[in-house]
């Protein structure tokens, strides 16, 4: 660490520059994590929140909870420690009164029963007590400026719901969710398919005791049961999404390592000479390598932590429409891998360190 | 004693499709406290000697002894580690790290040893080279002079037994050519140590206690002045 430290204090432009570069890519590698994670997350925090492990839906849906519909009462047949209906409709609603093309929000609606496990917590206002009450979620407050009490009326229908409540974290497909009740629910879904007899909902939420769902039990050909995990991942682009940003940032850290394997490698290059002189004077190849490595830790070290710090910064300036989202443990792993990286490139250099023949420092 | 010995020294080298023989068979010695030089002109295979002598090749013929130990014969390794603990090298100028203060470049032994700075040993050494005032300054703001006697602190620093200086008055005019010189000398005969300078310009030989000419690969002894 000797010699690394004394050359960067020595150098410091060319050494700045370095750390200018590492700090720019940790920052765009941090970011890209941080807008990856808050993208998954706004598709699938309604999900998160039920902490339930399974989700049963109508067989022929194909795993999209849209598609799938069948009959509230068939509830009954399910087996599972503990179970909850759910109603699924998308909509777009807009404050009532208002008719411009900016104040319409996509929201999707959950129909739900206020005794089940899925029934939200309420962080402002309350719950809602009868039909055509929502709790919807926050982001509607921080972004679009409602507040409990207001109306919204839904795109072609002859209804308007009131917002009597706001919880956290209810995002669903990157869009608000607002929680009603099931009648409610019928009255929205029935203007996409038509007045029914029955309730009809989208999908049993259900928590299991067992491992794998064992104990739960549909008792019926036309209804399955499937893991939460396995419904996040097919949800319409989540996988698309999620894949897209991991090969994005995969790269990212790929083209790190190789700019800091690169300009080590060239500095390496250049003081092939001196490094000659040193290993003339006895000094090991193992301890001129040890330096070139413990510099380059530094300096990726340096850049990378700043780039960290300049991320969190930037996410606490950015306004709450902008989907980033800080996860620790992402961003932990990430600072790591970073670092990891360019010190596995800098090995690069090694190889040239031990080949300098000293003999050419004399002649 | 004899600090440098070398016993039926021979290097060729493998030239295309010839053989050129570098140093022809050479026996040479060095006693402690004395401070040879070897004169000859570019080409004649004096660089080949020193570097033979330091270990940073092997001879193909001969064997090599430092302080009676046999030098050539150890592999690379073992080489270098001798020759971080028994030889100090001046070089014609490129010798400084150039990111290193004149006290740093001495810090560095510290730090490959793993041992503490000795602060007396480095104000001694650097005022008795009369460089004690430009212990924090870089190569870059030294003079040629200045830069070789912070070499030749680096070499001595380490307490070695050998001292090898390849052409150490290359870039210097005359006046610090001659001081360099005869600080060579000085500090060979005070701290005992076995002194080697490959040069090509003969003035230089006044502070020598023998001077050897090389030339095509043959070292020949001068006769005193």
């Amino acid at each position: 660490m000797f010699l690394a430290w004394r050359e960067i204090k020595y150098s410091k432009t060319r050494f700045a520059l370095i750390i200018g570069v590492v700090i720019l890519i940790a920052y765009l590698v941090f970011f890209l994590t941080g807008l990856a994670y808050g993208l998954s997350q706004e598709n699938r925090m309604s999900i998160d929140k039920w902490e339930a492990d399974g989700i049963v839906l109508a067989d022929e849906s194909n795993l999209n909870i849209n598609m799938s519909m069948f009959p509230k009462g068939q509830i009954d047949e399910i087996e599972a420690t503990e179970k909850a209906s759910l109603g699924v409709a998308s909509s777009v609603a807009q404050p009532a009164g208002q008719n411009d093309e900016d104040s319409k929000v996509n929201v999707t609606f959950f129909g739900i029963d206020k005794e089940e496990f899925i029934f939200p917590e309420v962080v402002e206002g309350e719950e809602f007590s009868a039909d055509r009450e929502v709790i919807a979620d926050i982001s509607l407050k921080e972004e679009e400026g409602m507040a409990v009490g207001d109306d919204l009326s839904l795109a072609g229908m002859d209804l308007t719901v009131e917002i009597v409540g706001f919880t956290e974290n209810a995002k669903f497909s990157v869009g608000p969710v607002l929680y009603t009740n099931h009648s409610t629910y019928q009255q929205i879904r029935a203007s996409g398919f038509g007045e029914r007899e029955e309730e009809i909902i989208s999908a049993i939420v259900v928590r299991s005791d067992s491992e794998e769902l064992a104990d739960v039990e549909t008792n019926r050909d036309d209804l399955n049961v499937y893991s939460t995990s396995e419904f996040i991942s097919n949800l319409p682009g989540y996988m698309a999404q999620v894949l897209t940003f991991g090969l994005m940032i995969g790269f990212l850290v790929l083209i790190a390592a190789m700019i800091i394997g690169i300009f080590i490698y060239v500095l390496t290059l250049q003081k092939s000479s001196m490094l000659g002189v040193m290993k003339a004077q006895g000094i090991s190849s193992a301890y001129i390598a040890r330096a070139v490595i413990g510099q380059t830790f530094l300096l990726s070290f340096i850049g990378v932590f700043t780039g960290l710090g300049l991320t969190l910064l930037t996410g606490l300036l950015l306004p709450a429409a902008v989907p980033y989202q800080n996860n620790f443990i992402f961003l932990a792993a990430i600072t790591g891998l970073l670092i990891i990286v360019a010190v596995a490139g800098a090995f690069f250099s090694v190889r040239t360190v031990v080949n300098i023949d000293p003999l050419e420092a004399i002649d | 004693m004899k600090l440098i010995e070398l016993k039926d020294v021979k290097k060729t080298f493998q030239d295309g499709r010839k053989m050129i023989e570098a140093l022809k068979p050479t026996n040479f010695s060095v006693e402690q406290g004395e401070f040879v030089a070897v004169i000859g002109p570019s080409g004649s295979g004096k660089s080949t000697f020193l570097t033979i002598i330091g270990g940073l090749q092997t001879p193909t013929e001969g064997k090599v002894f430092i302080r009676e130990d046999k030098f050539s014969e150890l592999d690379e390794k073992d080489r270098a580690k001798k020759r971080f603990n028994e030889i100090g090298f001046i070089l014609q100028a490129s010798n400084l790290i150039p990111f290193l203060t004149v006290k740093d470049q001495l810090k560095l032994v510290n730090k490959i040893e793993k041992s503490k700075l000795d602060e007396a040993k480095v104000e001694n050494l650097l005022s008795e080279l009369g460089i004690d005032h430009l212990m924090d300054k870089y190569p870059s703001d030294l003079s040629g002079g200045e830069k070789q006697r912070a070499a030749i602190a680096r070499a001595m620093y380490h307490n070695p037994t050998v001292i090898l200086a390849d052409e150490p008055t290359a870039s210097l005019d005359t006046d610090r050519a001659f001081e360099v010189v005869e600080i060579l000398a000085r500090e060979t005969k005070k701290e005992k140590k076995a002194t080697i300078m490959v040069t090509h310009d003969e003035r230089l030989t006044d502070y020598c206690d023998a001077v050897y000419t090389m030339k095509d690969g043959v070292l020949t002894k001068n006769h005193k002045k």
